[in-house]
């Protein structure tokens, strides 16, 4: 049946003169498509989405997508020479029977300002190994041509908060990771595990925060993209990890400034010297030391020698005691458990956060003006020895409910 | 939209060549490297100017370029760190000791210190936070040698103007004050400009003084997250709000140039000169205030003026990754009549 349809289509006339049949392989698609009409043609075998892509527009710049067994991945786009940053997306795909798929891509928040969405829908090639098709950006305004190429192949796990492992195939190639910082400066760097090099398959990578001392410093986000070459082609699969910097605040406490009314220690604030005791202040009965009751007003609250927490209120001036000490979002502090975030790096309220060599399901209930960017200041409660000495460690960090700006520990 | 658009090629893929335009070629660096202060000057190679030891931080220039502060670390028996200026060549000028202690005197106040900024030649502001909303300013005058000022801020930071005369700041909301009993108060020089229990409203920003630094603003938000402007002159006996011309987007960066205050958002360019794969195209869309009515009036993107704020700042980055810092809080550069006069002679660990 072929040979008939070949014989009248392209007959060829040897040198003996018979005639020959060249079975091309698109003759044989372009009989399925002539047999069973299109779109919504069966390729000649099934192609499947998860794996390593590179893309290319007509605009000439691209870049690498990774899709994963559940059709989800990531996308990089390659615009660093342009923007002097890329732009990093999350990809859902959908597919379209068997001949090929849709694409939604969403933009990593602090990705880039001029980093947006779009919507691809692909036409796999004859050999599975491509795709081709168009896209349209969120904005309704940019469109064109896009095509896909399959590459090599890498999957990355977390072993760790600081560990990663990369496993990629075929065999024989080079691992690396450059990093690019999105946010800030002091980011994680990333090195090879004890006994790995770049030829070490699968691959341990450690994250390690940079030192830190003195004063406390914002640390930032970035993206690491694992990297895997071999025979020239290269698959990749980028990442986000923050860092935070640490700081460390507590609330006054009473024994910390003596014993009222001889005893009682000195502090100076504004220029004014505090010492000796006051009685009943600001509502508040009792006698204390005038030192305490100024740190009381200067926080916000303190605890006194009994256990109790008291507030200051600065409507009316009143210091009144309360049950429980609680931060911005409403919740009681926990000491050595509540941190003080920049809500424009995590918004949501109940967030647990986990910061490499301080603590994990760090609560973040908290926040102030003071804190700005990758920082964290870390409520442990009552007076001067719960932050004494305190070092304000740079970590690497990762966010239990992932943020747009502050991702969880699964890889992306 | 064509402008936008080159606009960020320019900007980015030849950022070296625009940095070196934006500045001129008597550009002075001054950095901490291995506790010791260094300075470069133009093609000079850095040289160390000091040599005790002591861990460092925070260099900032002085406005005329001339002399340099930091901060150095102390006997925390004695002071929180001590405060040095020094000349180019290392000579000692002055040396404070910041929140000195006497024996058996608790410490109370700012935790560390968090940024220098020279208010004049003069004065220096030393900062730090108390806590994560409140943070401690003294005001140093490094040739008398004594602490002239002190007050604290529980807002975003208080703001100096460009002379250095005057500082505004908010106050009335430490930390632990829970939400309903807050009473932010905004004040200039002291003077209670605007805010109080009465008015709800949250300052969400650093105030920003005017380039001529007669006038400054400040971004707040209401309890519906609705923003507006709070705005005043040095002369005015309280401040005005006023509502900004858009609903629903924080605006910042808003800025001044010269006595005038403008807002800018992003809105889509509906014909995007060259569509490409996930890249948003906008175009800016300004506003300036109209002093005195409350009322804003868009402008043409075309005739908006520069925000050079935000120019200096963009080259003060780029000279940060030109020298491969990571911690920009041990770096400071200094330049006469360039594009960096534009910012406060400041250095800060966040910034």
């Amino acid at each position: 049946m072929l040979k008939g349809i070949c014989w009248k289509c392209c007959p060829k006339t040897s040198r003996s003169g018979k005639r020959q049949f060249i079975v091309r392989r698109l003759d044989v698609v372009a009989f399925v498509a002539l047999v069973l009409g299109s779109p919504g043609i069966a390729l000649a075998q099934t192609c499947t989405v998860p794996g390593q892509w590179q893309d290319a527009t007509t605009s000439e710049f691209g870049g690498q997508i990774t899709v994963n067994p559940d059709l989800t991945g990531t996308m990089q786009l390659d615009y660093a020479s342009l923007l002097g940053y890329n732009c990093y997306n999350t990809v859902s795909i959908t597919l379209i029977g068997t001949i090929g798929f849709q694409v939604v891509m969403t933009p990593i928040a602090n990705s880039g300002a001029y980093c947006g969405g779009a919507t691809e829908s692909l036409t796999f090639g004859p050999l599975c190994d491509t795709a081709s098709g168009t896209y349209t950006n969120d904005d309704g305004e940019g469109s064109g041509s896009d095509t896909w190429t399959l590459q090599a192949q890498i999957t990355l796990s977390r072993t760790s908060l600081t560990e990663v492992q990369a496993t990629a195939a075929p065999t024989s190639g080079t691992f690396s990771y450059p990093t690019s910082p999105i946010s800030g400066s002091n980011v994680a760097t990333v090195s090879f595990a004890g006994g790995n090099s770049n030829t070490t398959n699968p691959n341990n990578t450690d994250l390690q925060a940079p030192a830190s001392g003195g004063a406390p410093t914002p640390g930032g986000l970035e993206m690491i993209t694992a990297q895997y070459t071999n025979n020239g082609a290269t698959a990749t699969d980028p990442f986000q990890v923050p860092t935070f910097g640490m700081s460390c605040y507590m609330i006054a406490l009473e024994s910390d400034y003596g014993t009222p009314p001889n005893s009682c220690s000195t502090t100076t604030l504004n220029g004014v010297n505090y010492s000796g005791s006051v009685t009943n202040p600001d509502g508040l009965s009792g006698t204390y030391c005038a030192a305490f009751i100024v740190n009381v007003q200067l926080q916000g609250a303190g605890q006194l020698k009994s256990g109790s927490y008291v507030q200051y209120q600065t409507g009316s001036g009143n210091i009144v005691t309360v049950s429980s000490i609680k931060g911005h979002d409403g919740t009681a502090l926990i000491p050595g458990g509540s941190v003080a975030r920049d809500l424009s790096i995590i918004p949501s309220t109940g967030v647990l956060v986990d910061v490499d060599q301080v603590g994990t399901g760090l609560l973040a209930n908290d926040t102030g003006g003071a804190i700005v960017g990758y920082r964290l200041d870390l409520f442990n409660g009552s007076g001067k020895a719960a932050c004494a000495g305190y070092s304000n460690p740079i970590g690497v960090s990762a966010c239990e409910t992932p943020q747009a700006a502050c991702p969880g520990s699964a890889l992306q | 939209m064509i402008r936008t658009f080159t606009f960020v090629l320019a900007c980015c893929a030849l950022c070296a060549v625009k940095v070196q335009a934006d500045i001129s070629t008597d550009i002075r660096t001054v950095m901490v490297r291995n506790n010791e202060i260094y300075i470069e000057s133009g093609s000079s190679p850095a040289k160390r100017i000091t040599n005790d030891g002591l861990r460092k931080s925070l260099p900032v220039w002085s406005k005329d370029g001339e002399r340099i502060a930091f901060v150095e670390q102390a006997d925390q028996h004695v002071a929180l760190v001590t405060l040095v200026v020094v000349d180019q060549l290392g000579h000692v000028l002055s040396e404070l000791p910041v929140k000195p202690t006497s024996p058996g005197e608790v410490a109370s106040g700012m935790r560390y210190v968090e940024a220098l900024e020279w208010l004049s030649e003069s004065r220096i502001a030393v900062s730090g936070s108390v806590n994560p909303s409140t943070t401690e300013y003294n005001i140093f005058d490094v040739v008398s040698r004594k602490s002239v000022k002190e007050f604290f801020d529980d807002g975003h930071g208080a703001a100096f103007s460009p002379d250095g005369r005057n500082y505004v700041y908010v106050s009335g909301s430490p930390h632990f004050t829970p939400a309903n009993d807050r009473a932010a108060t905004l004040f200039l020089d002291d003077k209670p400009m605007f805010g109080g229990s009465s008015t709800q409203v949250d300052f969400v920003a650093r105030p920003r003084w005017s380039h001529d630094g007669k006038s400054f603003a400040v971004l707040t938000s209401d309890q519906s997250g609705k923003y507006s402007i709070i705005s005043a002159t040095t002369q005015s006996t309280a401040a005005s709000i006023t509502s900004l011309p858009f609903t629903g987007e924080n605006p910042d960066p808003y800025f001044w140039s010269n006595e005038d205050l403008y807002l800018t958002r992003k809105v889509i360019d509906e014909h995007p000169a060259k569509p490409m794969l996930g890249l948003r195209q906008n175009r800016p869309e300004t506003w300036r205030l109209l002093n005195g009515t409350g009322s804003w009036e868009q402008i043409d993107a075309a005739q908006a003026p520069e925000d050079l704020d935000a120019k200096a700042r963009n080259v003060k980055s780029q000279l940060n990754k030109m020298h491969l810092v990571a911690d920009g809080k041990n770096y400071d550069y200094w330049c006469d009549k360039c594009v960096l006069t534009e910012l406060p002679r400041r250095s800060s660990t966040s910034e």
